[in-house]
């Protein structure tokens, strides 16, 4: 997205937040249509591939955001507010609230699972993505396919940033390695 | 892809998933705003749980550390047979699997700690 329409994008998510905080379902429903993609594609990935499960939980996290949006303070943005409500409502699931580590250690432990499909650059991109250690697949999501910031994603994540920039490092050191057939240094 | 970045991290952003289409979504969300849910409590009272029982552990983990290495201790500056600890004859390995056993309690206390 280019830093104008990001732009005029937050201010209009400004302004529909407010006018959900008085009440208004309108706006909450035009946050819920703006959000529920990235939202629903993060607890997706969490869930396993767990569909289901993940919209449900999708559907609580926006039913939750409405419920507190008067303790939205506005310090990050809405987006980032969104995918910890979502973080949280997925611990609190798995019985782990509050546990991302503890729980990235159980699913290390399971076979990596991905039922997608994909051929060629795509598929290796995934094999080499569900070769990555859970917390580092969080980071790599958070950072760059949910289009967080480092600092945004720490805080999702409840990782202090530099332990957080630490995961993206070693992860892309691991990816840099198993890509190198590709020539990811040439992509453009 | 902006001069300065990286070919790697345009390849990872290349690659995300497709967005998720909303398919009703939206609409059954809203409809469920009103629904009775209790999540939000239930969230609550699981994380004051955890967090009750995590602190139990801290604790419990604590007291072992602690009274091994009192036990340890102890035993190293007692003098002479103040402190008999007798090996039966009949189980010469009994001293050696003790002290292991007690490294191990020492580690894991140690290292659920740390996990805090």
């Amino acid at each position: 997205m280019a830093p104008d329409s990001a732009a005029i994008a937050e201010a209009e998510s400004t302004a529909w937040i407010a006018r959900a905080r008085a009440g208004d379902r309108a706006a909450f429903g035009a946050l819920v249509c703006a959000h529920q993609s990235r939202v629903r594609l993060q607890l997706r990935r969490l869930a396993r591939g767990d569909d289901a499960l993940a919209d449900d939980l999708a559907q609580d996290t926006f039913v939750l955001a409405w419920r507190h949006l008067a303790g939205f303070r506005g310090d990050a943005r809405f987006a980032t507010w969104l995918h910890r409500i979502a973080l949280t409502r997925f611990l609190q699931h798995v019985r782990r609230p509050g546990a991302l580590e503890d729980w990235c250690e159980v699913v290390d432990a399971e076979p990596a699972h991905d039922p997608r499909l994909a051929e060629g650059l795509a598929y290796d991109v995934e094999r080499a993505l569900a070769e990555l250690g859970e917390m580092q697949r969080l980071a790599i999501l958070h950072c760059y396919h949910l289009d967080l910031s480092h600092a945004e994603a720490a805080q999702v994540l409840g990782l202090p940033l530099g332990t957080l920039k630490s995961h993206v490092g070693r992860a892309k050191a691991r990816l840099r390695t198993r890509l190198a057939a590709w020539n990811p240094e040439s992509t453009t | 892809m902006s001069p300065q970045e990286d070919p790697l991290d345009a390849l990872l952003r290349r690659h995300a998933p497709p967005p998720v289409a909303d398919a009703g979504f939206s609409e059954r969300t809203l409809a469920a705003l009103d629904a009775p849910f209790d999540a939000a409590r239930a969230l609550a009272d699981e994380q004051r749980r955890w967090a009750a029982r995590r602190r139990r552990w801290r604790w419990g983990s604590a007291g072992v550390a602690a009274g091994a290495l009192l036990f340890a201790g102890v035993a190293a500056v007692s003098p002479g047979d103040a402190l008999p600890i007798e090996i039966p004859a009949e189980a010469p390995g009994s001293l050696p699997l003790g002290l292991v056993m007690m490294a191990g309690a020492v580690w894991y206390a140690w290292s659920a700690l740390r996990r805090g």
